[in-house]
């Protein structure tokens, strides 16, 4: 009895995992090749609606994300996402000096790589309506990394710019081209009073 | 002299090794938590709450919920201790069961928390964890075993590698089969992007510009990747067991030095090594 409890539990979590991964394919793969059609596109797809639903499904979505296996596992896949550079000028009121920083003031390198993932949330600039939800999540978090960095230098006045990453492609270094581009997508000023 | 067989070695080493590594991974954001998992998070608790379905639970509602009576500073305080307190016991594996259960779920609500710091790490350590939590992993080398605690498990230990096994096969065919569909991956462009994008270590990157020159190497790693994930199954059949091993390490060792994603890789060398490694000639 034990055995095929075993074997059923198992062999669950691993179709769960499967259709969680075909769910995660459909979307990068409608996500990176019909970017402005994709969720139109993929709400007419049947297979996707179907596993979305199951999903979403609130004990199998408590389930999924307590187990981790809630993500699908196409990491840089089907593209690399782009990236995104802050740059921050801090100063203090009546003082010449300023600092030019471009990485958060944070004590531990991990907590830096993680600061950096949320980067990636800066893409909605480029993407959507300035009222949304969803720059308004860019901003608070703009806004409270300036902060946070101002703090560690003890300056209140920022300036706060976000930049879109280019390095040249493999085929732009054939045609002679190698600087590096970064395209301004957001500047921000900000007077922190303390 | 006894010796382990295999699946009780692996079982053990998965454990411990997951255990150790998932205390130091917690140690290295430890004096930054407020800012990233806290309640002065650069993302406020209430915006990622408008973005967690209502029925999903993380540490800001636990909190509001029934711990009000503490500070916020004790409130994470309690909940650093529990959590390692917690990882500890799996490292040493006592109370197994109760312990890793109670990791698995702190380590949700910590995720919850802020969803937009997270990274694959922090999938793989649920995941992890929850497989500590289902199979018996405290049968051998454990504090549990010394002390007569029984030991239960929610499914047998003979399934251990058999899923494991299964369940890299499928992660790793379509992390490959996600590739294969961008084309940036099949012309060498994803590599060179890889290499070169701004979080990546850039002693090794700017080491790396020559890669421009001689375009066909960054083709050849781009295709090596992804048949590498696709054809990682293959690892099954014992005469292609080495090689395939040695290769994902070879590609996890790349990614932490060239990404520094440090704990991700070294989290998924442990999957690999306890499904695939040979530790039969290992005593007790």
């Amino acid at each position: 009895m034990r055995k095929i409890f075993s074997i059923f539990i198992l062999s669950a979590i691993c179709l769960l995992y499967i259709l969680v991964n075909i769910r995660s394919t459909y979307k990068g793969y409608f996500g990176f090749y019909h970017e402005k059609e994709s969720d139109s596109l993929l709400a007419q797809n049947g297979i996707y609606q179907n596993i979305t639903k199951l999903i979403l499904f609130p004990p199998v979505n408590v389930f999924l994300g307590i187990t981790g296996l809630e993500s699908g596992s196409g990491f840089f896949a089907p593209n690399v996402a782009s990236s995104y550079v802050v740059r921050q000028n801090l100063t203090k009121t009546g003082y010449i000096n300023s600092y030019l920083i471009n990485t958060p003031r944070v004590s531990q390198k991990e907590s830096t790589i993680r600061i950096r993932t949320g980067f990636s949330m800066f893409k909605d600039y480029l993407a959507e309506q300035d009222d949304t939800l969803k720059i308004l999540k860019c901003d608070v978090f703009l806004k409270r990394l300036s902060d946070n960095n101002a703090k560690g230098f003890d300056c209140n006045e920022v300036t706060s710019n976000v930049y879109l990453f280019h390095k040249p492609l493999l085929s732009e270094v054939r045609q002679g081209k190698s600087e590096s581009k970064y395209f301004l997508i957001r500047t921000k000023q900000y007077d922190f009073k303390r | 002299m006894k010796f382990l067989n295999i699946k009780d070695s692996a079982l053990s080493f998965f454990r411990i090794a997951v255990g150790g590594l998932l205390i130091i991974h917690h140690l290295a954001i430890i004096l930054d938590f407020d800012v990233l998992f806290g309640f002065n998070a650069l993302i406020p608790n209430e915006i990622n709450n408008l973005f967690l379905e209502s029925f999903i639970f993380n540490l800001s509602k636990l909190y509001n919920l029934c711990f009000t009576w503490l500070t916020h500073h004790q409130f994470l305080l309690l909940f650093h201790t529990v959590y390692l307190i917690s990882l500890t016991g799996i490292t040493v594996g006592i109370l197994k069961n109760f312990f890793s259960l109670i990791a698995l779920i702190l380590h949700f609500l910590m995720m919850k928390n802020n969803g937009f710091f997270s990274y694959g790490v922090d999938y793989f350590s649920s995941i992890a964890l929850f497989i500590i939590f289902i199979f018996p992993c405290n049968s051998h080398m454990s504090l549990d075993l010394k002390l007569g605690i029984k030991r239960m498990s929610l499914v047998t230990e003979k399934y251990f590698l058999p899923f494991l096994q299964v369940f890299l096969s499928i992660l790793y065919f379509f992390s490959g089969f996600d590739k294969l569909l961008g084309y940036n991956w099949r012309n060498g462009e994803a590599i060179w992007k890889t290499i070169n994008l701004p979080s990546a270590n850039t002693y090794i990157s700017s080491n790396l510009e020559w890669l421009s020159v001689y375009q066909l190497i960054p083709l050849l790693l781009g295709w090596s990747v992804v048949v590498l994930e696709m054809l990682y199954f293959i690892i099954n059949f014992t005469a292609l067991r080495k090689f395939f091993l040695s290769a994902i390490i070879v590609l996890h060792l790349s990614i932490a030095l060239l990404l520094e994603l440090y704990f991700f890789s070294s989290l998924m060398i442990i999957f690999n090594i306890a499904a695939y490694h040979n530790f039969k000639t290992y005593s007790k």
